[in-house]
C-alpha cells in the first residue's frame, strides 16, 4: 500500500465535494444545505462547485487549500487548511459572501434557520492553521489516514514564514470518533457551544459545537 | 457622490442593521469592531448598501474588501459610472 500526499487540482473536484458533503453530514444523514436552504444533493454539490470555482482564498472551500491523501495513486482523504483572517477578512465572512452571492433569494428565505445556526456559532481564532473539511472514503477509515493528513499539513504550514502557532479543528459535538482521533492527533478542548434554539436539530446533526485547538 | 456623503449614509445604514447608534465610519473599521457585524448582518448590510446606493457589488468585489475604506471606494466608484 503506497501512500502519497499532494495538493489538490481541478481533476480532484469530485472529491473534495464528496468530501465536503460527508464532512458537513458529520456521520448523519442531515446536510445543513438541504435543511436550511431547501436544496437537493445535485443543487448542494452545484453549490460547492461554484463556491470553488470563484476562486475565494481564506476559507474552506478554495481549492488550493485542499490536500489529498493518496493510496496506490487513488483519493482516500481530503483535507483544508487555511491560517484565519490571513488576509484580513474571516473564514465565516467569506463564505457566508459567496454563499449569499450565488444563492439569492433563497438565503434571504433561509434568514431564521441562519439565526438559529448562529446561536452555536464559534469564533475562529485569527491567525491559527484551520483544519477542515476532514474527510476519509468509508473503504479506508481507522487506518490513521486523517492524521497523517492532519500532521502533513501542520508541518507544512510551520514552513511558512508566517508560521501560526497554533491549530484549530471545529466540529459538531456528536462525531466523537473524530475528536478521539483529534486527541491522540494532540488536540484539546478549547470551548463548545450549545444551542437551546429549539430547531436547531431540524436543521443539524447535533446541538453543540466544538473548538479543538493544539499548540504548534 | 463626496466620500464625506458617503460616510454619513453608511453611518445610517450600519446603525439600522448592526444596531449600533450613530457609529464614526472610519476608513479601517472592520467586522470585528462592531458588535452585530457578523456573516449573516454582513450580507443584510451590502443588501442595503446596494438598495440605497442603486449599485450591485460583484462576488469579487465583495471578497476583496477588507475594511470600510475598501466599500467606501467601492461605493464611490459605482456612483461615479454613467
Amino acid at each position: 500500500m503506497k501512500i502519497s500526499i499532494r495538493k489538490a487540482t481541478q481533476e480532484d473536484m469530485e472529491f473534495i465535494t464528496d468530501g465536503i458533503i460527508h464532512a458537513e453530514m458529520s456521520g448523519s444523514t442531515k446536510l445543513p444545505y438541504q435543511t436550511m436552504f431547501g436544496l437537493n444533493e445535485e443543487e448542494t454539490q452545484t453549490l460547492i462547485h461554484h463556491v470553488i470555482e470563484e476562486e475565494i482564498d481564506g476559507q474552506e472551500w478554495y481549492l488550493p487549500n485542499f490536500s489529498i491523501l493518496e493510496i496506490d495513486g487513488q483519493p482516500a482523504s481530503c483535507l483544508s487548511s487555511w491560517v484565519e483572517s490571513e488576509n484580513g477578512s474571516g473564514s465565516g465572512l467569506l463564505k457566508a459572501q459567496a454563499m449569499g452571492w450565488i444563492l439569492k433569494e433563497k438565503w434571504t428565505n433561509a434568514a431564521q434557520q441562519l439565526e438559529c445556526l448562529k446561536s452555536m456559532q464559534l469564533a475562529r481564532i485569527q491567525g491559527a492553521l484551520q483544519l477542515e473539511c476532514i474527510y476519509t472514503k468509508k473503504e479506508h477509515r481507522g487506518k490513521g489516514l486523517a492524521s497523517k493528513l492532519i500532521e502533513h499539513c501542520i508541518q507544512e504550514a510551520l514552513t511558512t514564514p508566517k508560521k501560526p502557532n497554533l491549530a484549530e479543528i471545529q466540529l459538531l459535538g456528536n462525531n466523537e470518533a473524530a475528536m478521539r482521533s483529534y486527541t491522540k492527533c494532540g488536540f484539546l478542548l478549547r470551548e463548545q457551544s450549545t444551542s437551546s434554539h429549539p430547531e436547531i436539530l431540524t436543521l443539524l446533526a447535533h446541538h453543540t459545537r466544538v473548538s479543538l485547538i493544539r499548540n504548534l | 457622490m463626496e466620500s464625506s456623503d458617503i460616510r454619513t449614509q453608511l453611518s445610517t445604514i450600519f446603525d439600522s442593521v448592526f444596531h449600533c447608534g450613530a457609529i464614526t465610519i472610519t476608513d479601517d473599521l472592520t467586522a470585528d469592531q462592531v458588535e452585530k457585524w457578523d456573516s449573516l448582518t454582513h450580507l443584510t448590510m451590502i443588501a442595503a448598501v446596494e438598495s440605497h446606493f442603486g449599485i450591485r457589488f460583484k462576488l469579487k468585489e465583495l471578497t476583496g474588501m477588507k475594511n470600510t475604506g475598501d466599500l467606501i471606494t467601492l461605493i464611490t466608484e459605482k456612483t461615479q459610472v454613467g
